[in-house]
C-alpha cells in the first residue's frame, strides 16, 4: 500500500498508551466491491474529529462498517475500541462497549414506543440500576433538546420529521452516554432552527469522557461543533488530515485543490458513488412511502 | 346481579348422541325453546344436509385441511356443567382466562353450551342493557330476538348472500346451545365493557354457540368475547365446533368488539361473525387468534347504511403446526361509507396461514373508502402464509386500495435497535412485539391488552398456548 505522507494517520496529542478509537488499514467491500481502501484514525477520547468528504467518498461506509452492519465486509485491517477487537464484536456488543452512530436516515419501527424503546436501550447498556434515574435523565435530556415529552409515546422514528429523527438521535446519545460517538451526516435534512437545536445538544456532550466522529460534506457543521482535527476522506482514502483550518480551506475552495496536491503524490484517488448512503436511502419504512396508505390503519 | 341459570341437565340420551336429526330436535326440547327456533333449528339440520361439504377444489376451501375432522364422531351434547354464583367459584382454569377483571364489570362465563356466571354492572342494568344466556332471551325478549336472529347468518344459506358456503353455520343452527344476547337499548352507552368467556371442556361433543349482539341507535357498547377449550386426548379426535356471532349496530350506534380465539392447539373450530351497520354507525372490530389446531375465521362487515365507518384489525400468531384460514368480507352497500382493514399475523415452525379478503363496493357506494392490508410474518423458513386480497367495485367516486405483504422479520430494525445495544433475541423480540403493537392497542381494555401482549410474548418464545 502506498501512503502519502500527508495520508499518515494522525497522532493525537493526548498520549495515553491506548487510544479510545484505533483504526488501522481498514479495508470495507460491499457486495464484493471495494469502497474503503485501507483507512487510518485514531480518536481518543475529549476529541472531536471531522471527516470531510464529497458524495460517495466512502462516509457512511465507513461509519455502517465501525457499526457492524451485516452488509458491510471488512475485508482487511484492524479496529480496536479502548484496546479490544472491534471487528469481533456484534453490533449490540459495540453499543455496550461504548460505540454510537448517529444515522443519516434513522429507521422507523411502527409499534415500538420510543419511551419503552429508550428505557430497553439503557437497560442494555447500563443494567438494571439505570432503569431507576432513567425517567430523571430523560427530562434532563429532553429539555436541552427542546422535545417534547409527548415524543416517548409516539413509535420509534414514525413519522417523525427530518428533524425529529435527527433529534431523537441525539437523544438516544445523550442516554447512551457513548464512549465513541460517531455523526453520520447529523446536519443534512435539518432546516436551521433544528440544525442548531441539534449542534447544542452535541456541545452539551463534548468533554473529556466522549470522543465524536463527525461526518459531513458541508462545512456548516463544523461552524457549530468545533472540531479539534480534520480529515478529507476522497476515494476511500485519508487524503489529507489537519486542524479546523482545513475545514476552512475545503469550504473555501473545494476538494479539487487537494485531489490536484494528492495526485501530484502519485497516490490513485478514484471518486465513486457511495454505495452505503444508496443503500440506506433504500429503504423507506415511514408510512409516507406505503403504496398501501389509508385513512388510519393500512400504512401500520 | 345474577340472572337466572337454571337450565336443566340435559337428558341421558342426548349425552351420548352423535350429531343427528334426533339430536338436534332433542336439544330444542331440551333448551325449552320456543316452536319458530325449532322450526329455525329444522332448517339449519336440512341445510346441513342438503349443502355438500366442501372438498380441495371447492373456492375458498382450497387450502383447507379439513380431512383432520370426522364429524361422525362428534357427540351433539356436552357433560353439564356446573353453575356459580360468583368468579371466585369458576374453576381454576377459567378463573385463569378471566384474569384480574378489573376493568369490566359486567361477565357471562359460558361452559359446555350453558351460562354458568352471569353477572351485570349496576350501571348497565339500570340503563336496561341485557346479557343473558340466548335460550333465555327467546323467552324474555321474543319479539327483538325474533326480529334478528339469522338474519345476518341464516339455517339455510339463501342465495346471494356473501358468504363461501354456510355448511358450518348450517351446522351451529342445528345444534346450537348456549351463546348470548346481549342488547343495548337506544342512547344507553355503557362505559364499561361487557366480558364474555366461552370454555369448552368436553372432548367428545362439539361446542355450538351462537350469540345475538344489539347495539341501538346512538348506544354505545365495548363486548369482549373470548373463546377457549379443553385440549384432546393424545391421538384422538380434534374437539371441534362452530361458533356464530350475529351483531347489529343501529342507526349512530357504537361497538367496539373484541374477539380472542384461544383454543387449545388440538382444536378445530369454525368461527362465522357477521356484523352490520346501520347509518352513520360506527364498528372497532378487533379479532385476535392464538389458539386451535385448525382455525377457520370467517369475519364479515357489512356497511348497510350511510356513511357508517368500520375499522378491522386481525392478530394471529401461529407455532407447531397451526393453520389459521380467515376469510373477510367488507360489503359496502351504501354512500360515503368507510371500512379499513389491517390484518397481521407472524407464523413459526410450520405453521401456516391463509388469508382471503374482499373489498365489495356495491351499485350505490358512490363516495365510499375501502383499503385492505394484510402483513404477514414468516418467522422460520418452514412456516408459510397465502395471502389474497380481492376487490370487486361496481360504483364510481371511490378510492380502495388493496395489500400484501408476506416475508420474514425486517433485518434493518433488528440491526437499528442492536446498534442501541440490544442483543438480537431482544431486538427481534421487540421487532414481533411492535408489529402487533397497532392491532392490540385498539382493543378496548386494558386488562386483555396485556392478556394478549403477554401471548404474544409466550409465542415468540416458543412457549405459547
Amino acid at each position: 500500500m502506498v501512503v502519502a505522507p500527508s495520508t499518515q494517520p494522525h497522532v493525537s496529542g493526548t498520549g495515553s498508551a491506548t487510544p479510545t478509537l484505533a483504526v488501522r488499514d481498514l479495508r470495507v467491500s460491499i457486495d464484493s466491491r471495494e469502497i474503503i481502501h485501507g483507512i487510518d484514525l485514531t480518536v481518543n477520547k475529549g476529541e472531536v474529529h471531522a471527516i470531510l468528504g464529497p458524495n460517495g467518498s466512502g462516509k457512511s461506509t465507513l461509519a455502517y462498517a465501525l457499526m457492524g452492519h451485516p452488509r458491510y465486509d471488512v475485508t482487511a485491517g484492524e479496529v480496536e475500541l479502548k484496546g479490544e477487537d472491534l471487528l469481533g464484536m456484534s453490533a449490540d456488543e459495540r453499543s455496550r462497549n461504548g460505540l454510537f452512530l448517529c444515522f443519516q436516515y434513522p429507521t422507523s419501527i411502527p409499534g415500538i414506543q420510543m419511551g419503552n424503546f429508550l428505557r430497553l436501550a439503557m437497560k442494555a447498556r447500563f443494567g438494571d440500576a439505570a432503569v431507576k434515574t432513567f425517567r430523571k435523565e430523560l427530562t434532563e435530556k429532553l429539555k436541552i433538546l427542546k422535545m417534547d415529552d409527548s415524543y416517548m409515546r409516539r413509535y420509534l422514528n414514525e413519522g417523525f420529521s427530518g428533524g425529529e429523527k435527527k433529534k431523537a438521535e441525539i437523544l438516544q446519545m445523550a442516554l447512551l452516554k457513548p464512549e465513541i460517538a460517531i455523526m453520520d451526516e447529523t446536519d443534512s435534512g435539518l432546516d436551521v432552527d433544528a440544525f442548531k437545536v441539534v449542534a447544542d445538544g452535541v456541545n452539551a456532550m463534548r468533554g473529556p469522557d466522549i470522543g465524536f466522529v463527525v461526518i459531513t460534506h458541508y462545512n456548516r457543521m463544523l461552524e457549530y461543533i468545533k472540531p479539534d482535527f480534520v480529515h478529507v476522506l476522497i476515494g476511500g482514502k485519508i487524503v489529507k488530515s489537519g486542524g479546523p483550518e482545513l475545514a476552512v480551506a475545503v469550504d473555501q475552495n473545494g476538494y479539487q485543490p487537494i485531489l490536484e496536491e494528492v495526485r501530484a503524490q502519485g497516490i490513485e484517488v478514484e471518486l465513486m458513488e457511495e454505495a452505503g448512503a444508496t443503500y440506506a436511502r433504500e429503504e423507506p419504512t415511514d408510512r409516507e412511502h406505503d403504496p398501501f396508505r389509508s385513512h388510519g390503519l393500512t400504512g401500520l | 346481579m345474577t340472572t337466572a341459570l337454571d337450565a336443566p341437565a340435559a337428558p341421558a340420551s342426548l349425552r351420548t348422541a352423535g350429531l343427528t336429526a334426533e339430536a338436534s330436535r332433542a336439544i330444542g326440547e331440551w333448551r325449552d325453546d320456543p316452536a319458530w327456533v325449532r322450526e329455525w333449528r329444522a332448517a339449519g339440520w336440512a341445510a346441513w344436509q342438503t349443502i355438500p361439504m366442501p372438498t380441495a377444489t371447492t373456492e375458498g376451501w382450497r387450502r383447507t385441511p379439513l380431512s383432520i375432522i370426522d364429524v361422525d364422531q362428534v357427540h351433539a351434547v356436552a357433560a353439564p356443567a356446573v353453575p356459580v354464583r360468583r368468579v371466585a367459584d369458576l374453576p381454576e382454569v377459567v378463573r385463569a382466562l378471566m384474569g384480574t377483571g378489573a376493568s369490566h364489570a359486567s361477565t357471562v362465563v359460558q361452559s359446555n353450551g350453558t351460562t354458568v356466571l352471569a353477572e351485570l354492572s349496576d350501571e348497565a342494568r339500570e340503563s336496561g342493557v341485557v346479557v343473558c344466556d340466548i335460550h333465555e332471551a327467546f323467552h324474555r325478549y321474543p319479539d327483538l330476538v325474533r326480529e334478528h336472529l339469522g338474519t345476518l347468518v341464516p339455517a339455510r344459506w339463501q342465495p346471494g348472500m356473501p358468504s363461501n358456503a354456510g355448511k358450518f353455520e348450517a351446522l351451529n343452527a342445528a345444534f346450537f346451545t348456549g351463546g348470548l344476547f346481549v342488547y343495548v337499548p337506544n342512547g344507553v352507552e355503557v362505559s364499561l365493557p361487557v366480558r364474555a368467556l366461552n370454555w369448552h371442556a368436553d372432548t367428545d361433543a362439539g361446542f355450538f354457540p351462537r350469540s345475538l349482539i344489539i347495539v341501538g341507535e346512538n348506544a354505545r357498547l365495548a363486548f369482549l368475547e373470548e373463546y377457549a377449550s379443553v385440549a384432546a386426548p393424545e391421538g384422538g379426535h380434534p374437539v371441534f365446533g362452530s361458533a356464530v356471532v350475529e351483531v347489529f349496530v343501529k342507526d349512530g350506534g357504537r361497538l367496539d368488539y373484541t374477539t380472542i380465539q384461544d383454543w387449545s392447539l388440538s382444536t378445530a373450530g369454525f368461527v362465522t361473525q357477521r356484523t352490520t351497520l346501520g347509518n352513520n354507525a360506527y364498528c372497532n372490530w378487533v379479532s385476535v387468534s392464538l389458539g386451535g389446531m385448525y382455525t377457520r375465521g370467517t369475519a364479515e362487515v357489512i356497511l348497510k347504511g350511510k356513511g357508517t365507518k368500520a375499522d378491522m384489525l386481525g392478530l394471529a400468531f401461529g407455532e407447531g403446526t397451526q393453520v389459521f384460514d380467515f376469510h373477510t368480507l367488507q360489503d359496502h352497500q351504501s354512500a360515503f361509507t368507510d371500512s379499513d382493514q389491517l390484518y397481521k399475523t407472524a407464523m413459526r415452525e410450520r405453521s401456516r396461514l391463509v388469508y382471503e379478503g374482499l373489498i365489495n363496493i356495491r351499485p350505490g357506494s358512490y363516495g365510499s373508502n375501502g383499503y385492505q392490508a394484510n402483513r404477514n410474518l414468516l418467522l422460520d423458513d418452514t412456516a408459510k402464509a397465502d395471502s389474497i386480497p380481492m376487490l370487486e367495485i361496481s360504483d364510481n367516486d371511490v378510492r380502495c386500495t388493496h395489500g400484501s405483504s408476506v416475508g420474514p422479520i425486517d433485518k434493518t430494525h433488528v440491526y437499528y435497535l442492536m446498534t442501541r445495544g440490544l442483543p438480537r433475541a431482544d431486538a427481534e423480540r421487540l421487532v414481533v412485539q411492535g408489529f402487533f403493537e397497532p392491532v392490540i392497542e385498539r382493543i378496548a381494555s386494558e386488562d386483555l391488552k396485556e392478556r394478549v401482549r403477554a401471548a404474544v410474548d409466550a409465542k415468540i418464545g416458543g412457549k405459547g398456548a
